[in-house]
C-alpha cells in the first residue's frame, strides 16, 4: 500500500517534470539531464563508435525528449524507461542510418569482434568500451549471441538479421528477447558475486 | 528476470481461442505456444523486452501497444516493471563518464531548438519595430558623427507615419487573436465541460472509447503519434489527429463538429499546395472518431506538410490546424 502510495507521488512528480520539460523550463530539462544525462551517455557511448558521435546523439536525444515531454504518461511508464526508450530508439536509428555497416559475409568471421567503423584504433576503442558487455555475450547461445550482435549493436533490422541467417522472423525475436534477459540476469548474477566478494 | 516470472497461461482477455483448440508445446523452457491468432503472455513479454532496447518493428510495436491496452491492470503493471528494470539495467553499460562540457552542450542545444520554434511567432513580436534599433539614428544629428551629414531619405520621414498604421494594423490583428481567443476558449470550455463530465461520470472515457472504438486510447497515450490540432474559428468544433511516426497509422478524434453539415472531408494540404484526402468524417454526433487506415508518412514530413484541414461538401475550410 505504502510502495503503491510512493509510486503515485514518484509518478506525480515526473509528470510534473515532464510538463515543465514541454514547457521549456530551462530548470527542468537541466533536472532531466541530472537524473538521466549519465545514463543516456553510457548507452549512447555503448553504441557510437566515437566520443564525439555519443556526445552529439545525447544532444539530439535530449532535443526529443523536449519535443515529447507532453507525450509522457507515467501510467504506461517510468521516467526513465521512457528517457531510455527514447535515447534507444535514437541511436538505433542513428545506427541504422550510417552508411557504413559490416557486410553479413563478414560477420560470421568474427561474431564478437567489433563490427565499428572498421578504423583499427576506433574498433579496439569499441572492444574497450563493451569488453564487459562482450564477456557476457560470448556466453550466450550462437543465436542469440549472433542476433544481439547484429540487430543491438550494428544496428540492422530484425528481418536483415532474419534474412541473414535464413531463420524465421519470429525466432530471431525470441533469441534476442532470451539473449537480453539472459545477458540482464548474468549482470546480475556477476553484481551478487562481487558484492558477495566485497 | 524472464516470462518464467509471468505464471500461468495468458490472461483471459488476450486468449480468446476457443476453448477446445489443442495446444502445441514450445521449443523453449517458457509458456506454450498455442494455434491462436491472439497474442500470448510469452509473446507479450517478448515484445515489452524488444520495445524496452528499442528494437521493436513498427508492426510489432502497434500490435505490443494494442496487446497492453487490452490488457488487464495486473498484466500491463507486469509488463511496466518488465520494462522498467530493463532500461533503467546499467551493468551491461561501459562505465564511462561524459565530458565536463556536455551538459552545457546539451542545454544550449535544447534551448537553440525551442527558441527556433518560437521563431515562428517571431513577426507578431516584431510588430512596430522600425527599420533600426540604433537610436541614434532615429534623429539625423543627434550621434557627434552625424554632424555635417546630409538628411536621412524621404522613407525615413515617412517613419512616423508608417508606425501608425502598424500600431493599426497590430491593433486590427490583436482583436482577430482576441476573437479568436474567445472563440477558442469557448471550444476550450465545451471540451473542459466533456472532461468533466468524464470525471462526474455523466460521460466517462470508457463511453467515448465505446463511441468511437477501442483505437481512441491506443493513439491518444501512444508516444509513437504525433498529434495535430484543428481549430476552428467560427466555433464549430476540435479536430486532433495522431499519427504514429513509426507506423504510419493515422487516427481522428472530433468534438462537437458541425451536425448541419452532414459529413465532411478532412485533407491534407501540402506546402506546394497540392491537396490529398485523408477522410470523410461524418458529423453527426458530438464525439466522432476514425482511422484513417495507413497514411504517407512523406507528406507529413517537415518542409513537405502544409497544414490540415476540415471542408464541407461545398469545400469551404470550417476548421484548420495551427
Amino acid at each position: 500500500m505504502v510502495d503503491r502510495q510512493e509510486r503515485r507521488v514518484v509518478d506525480q512528480q515526473s509528470l510534473l517534470l515532464m510538463q515543465r520539460v514541454a514547457a521549456g523550463d530551462e530548470q527542468a530539462i537541466e533536472r532531466l539531464y541530472d537524473q538521466f544525462g549519465g545514463l543516456v551517455f553510457k548507452v549512447a557511448r555503448q553504441l557510437m563508435p566515437t566520443q564525439a558521435e555519443a556526445e552529439d546523439a545525447v544532444q539530439d536525444i535530449y532535443v526529443r525528449l523536449w519535443q515529447t515531454a507532453d507525450r509522457f504518461d507515467p501510467r504506461r511508464a517510468k521516467l526513465v524507461t521512457w528517457v531510455m526508450l527514447i535515447a534507444r530508439r535514437h541511436l538505433i536509428d542513428q545506427l541504422r542510418r550510417r552508411s557504413i555497416r559490416p557486410k553479413p559475409t563478414l560477420l560470421d568471421e568474427n561474431l564478437t569482434e567489433s563490427a565499428g567503423t572498421g578504423e583499427p584504433g576506433q574498433r579496439t576503442q569499441t572492444d574497450e568500451r563493451n569488453s564487459e558487455l562482450r564477456r557476457h555475450i560470448a556466453k550466450l547461445p550462437e543465436l542469440q549471441r549472433i542476433v544481439i550482435e547484429r540487430s543491438y549493436l550494428q544496428g540492422f533490422t530484425l528481418r536483415e538479421v532474419s534474412q541473414q541467417l535464413d531463420t524465421p522472423l519470429g525466432t530471431i525475436k525470441s533469441a534476442l528477447s532470451r539473449g537480453l534477459n539472459k545477458l540482464r540476469e548474468s549482470t546480475d548474477d556477476k553484481s551478487k558475486s562481487d558484492w558477495a566478494a566485497s | 528476470m524472464t516470462s518464467r516470472n509471468l505464471i500461468g497461461p495468458p490472461p483471459d482477455h488476450l486468449d480468446t481461442r476457443p476453448r477446445h483448440e489443442s495446444k502445441t508445446p514450445r521449443m523453449d523452457d517458457q509458456t506454450e505456444m498455442t494455434t491462436q491468432t491472439e497474442i500470448t503472455m510469452t509473446e507479450l513479454v517478448e515484445l515489452a523486452t524488444l520495445d524496452a532496447f528499442g528494437l521493436l518493428p513498427p508492426a510489432d510495436a502497434v500490435k505490443f501497444e494494442r496487446a497492453f491496452m487490452a490488457a488487464s491492470m495486473d498484466v500491463q503493471s507486469e509488463l511496466r516493471r518488465i520494462q522498467d528494470e530493463l532500461a533503467a539495467e546499467d551493468s551491461i553499460l561501459p562505465e564511462i563518464e561524459p565530458s565536463a562540457t556536455l551538459r552545457s552542450r546539451v542545454l544550449a542545444a535544447v534551448a537553440e531548438t525551442i527558441e527556433a520554434e518560437s521563431d515562428h511567432l517571431a513577426p507578431l513580436a516584431t510588430i512596430g519595430i522600425t527599420g533600426t534599433t540604433n537610436p541614434w539614428l532615429e534623429e539625423p544629428g543627434a550621434h557627434p558623427a552625424d554632424a555635417g551629414r546630409t538628411a536621412l531619405p524621404a522613407s525615413s520621414h515617412m517613419r512616423p507615419l508608417a508606425s501608425v498604421w502598424t500600431w493599426r494594423m497590430a491593433a486590427l490583428i490583436l482583436l482577430g487573436v482576441a476573437v479568436s481567443l474567445a472563440i477558442f476558449g469557448s471550444d476550450a470550455y465545451r471540451h473542459s465541460k466533456l472532461i468533466a463530465n468524464a470525471y462526474t461520470g455523466k460521460i466517462t472515457l470508457d463511453d467515448i472509447e465505446s463511441r468511437i472504438g477501442p483505437q481512441f486510447n491506443e493513439f491518444v497515450s501512444n508516444p509513437n503519434c504525433h498529434h495535430y490540432y484543428l481549430a476552428s474559428d467560427t466555433g464549430s468544433g476540435l479536430l486532433r489527429v495522431a499519427v504514429n511516426e513509426n507506423t504510419g497509422e493515422g487516427f481522428v478524434f472530433g468534438l462537437d463538429l458541425d451536425p448541419t453539415i452532414g459529413s465532411g472531408e478532412l485533407r491534407l494540404v501540402s506546402a506546394d499546395g497540392s491537396v490529398h484526402s485523408l477522410a470523410i468524417i461524418n458529423t453527426d454526433q458530438t464525439v466522432v472518431g476514425q482511422s484513417l487506415g495507413i497514411v504517407d508518412l512523406s507528406l507529413f514530413a517537415s518542409g513537405t506538410f502544409g497544414h490540415l484541414e476540415f471542408v464541407d461538401g461545398n469545400k469551404i475550410v470550417l476548421i484548420r490546424s495551427t
